[in-house]
């Protein structure tokens, strides 16, 4: 499929261009993301994009002392499974937010992962998301 | 009333051999085409149609407006909603319920999509193309198996 590639330009672009304003639209499996390595990033939330089939919330931070901060593209499953998973909503998180964010990492060293939590600085909640746990139960209804 | 009934069965059973029963599918076009050419890229075409961007300056709402972007859209949908069909044709296994099941559901899912297309309905169109990611994602997890393809 498409989308994987789709998934790296749109990667790419935002950081050559600082570009956020672009569909997160590609439906793709979650082998592109190393679920046996959590990353953690600590920045500020620049951008959400409350869209199917994957919601995404670009990140710019830092994952280790020192750096500069970059954007990183964090990926959920969609919109209506993660409400059903609970907690989550579409103004759950705020661009402006200072949040840290565990994810397991994109497998080809790109600025990317699959989002496992998120913490808001300032009151300490925290929204979960397992990209395959939190699809599974919605499957199962095949009639 | 003797050639009535040699006429009648001569008849059906010329209607019979026309069946689609007796014909293999004449597409070329291989499962994993299907999936990218018609499927997937309908499928992006009903999920890139509703949806909200929020940045620091607010949110930016993205739904069609116009009569043109709603056909557009509904013509994705119907092409899902055929689809469907079209994957039970592909199916290597003629005996195989659960790949129906699936494929039903994907016909089953942008039929909401279709309606709210007739609706206008931009709530019930972004809801319906969370329940075509789930139909998409359950065969994928059956047959496609991403997930134990990577790990090996």
């Amino acid at each position: 499929m498409k989308n994987i590639k789709q998934l790296k330009m749109l990667i790419a672009s935002v950081a050559v261009f600082g570009i956020f304003a672009l569909p997160v639209n590609a439906h793709h499996s979650t082998t592109m993301f190393d679920h046996s390595k959590t990353l953690k990033i600590v920045g500020t939330v620049k951008e959400v994009h409350w869209t199917n089939p994957h919601v995404a919330i670009f990140v710019e931070g830092i994952i280790t002392e020192g750096q500069e901060p970059t954007v990183w593209l964090m990926e959920m499953t969609s919109p209506g499974n993660l409400v059903r998973a609970g907690g989550w909503s579409r103004s759950a998180v705020k661009p402006g937010d200072k949040v840290t964010v565990d994810f397991s990492p994109l497998r080809d060293g790109n600025k990317g992962g699959a989002l496992k939590k998120i913490t808001l600085a300032d009151t300490g909640k925290f929204y979960t998301a397992d990209i395959r746990a939190q699809e599974s139960p919605n499957l199962e209804n095949v009639k | 009333m003797k050639f009535l009934r040699i006429f009648l069965i001569l008849s059906t059973s010329t209607l019979l051999g026309c069946s689609p029963k007796n014909n293999p599918p004449i597409s070329p076009l291989t499962l994993q085409q299907l999936m990218g050419w018609v499927i997937d890229s309908n499928a992006d075409v009903i999920w890139d149609s509703v949806k909200s961007i929020t940045d620091i300056n607010g949110t930016t709402e993205i739904f069609p407006k116009t009569d043109a972007e709603w056909e557009n859209i509904r013509n994705s949908a119907a092409t899902l909603v055929e689809a469907g069909d079209l994957l039970i044709a592909k199916s290597k296994n003629k005996e195989d319920k659960q790949w129906v099941e699936f494929a039903t559901r994907l016909s089953q899912t942008s039929m909401k999509a279709l309606q709210a297309t007739q609706d206008k309905n931009k709530d019930a169109l972004f809801d319906a193309g969370g329940e075509i990611y789930n139909a998409c994602k359950a065969c994928h997890d059956k047959y496609a198996d991403f997930d134990k393809k990577a790990s090996k």
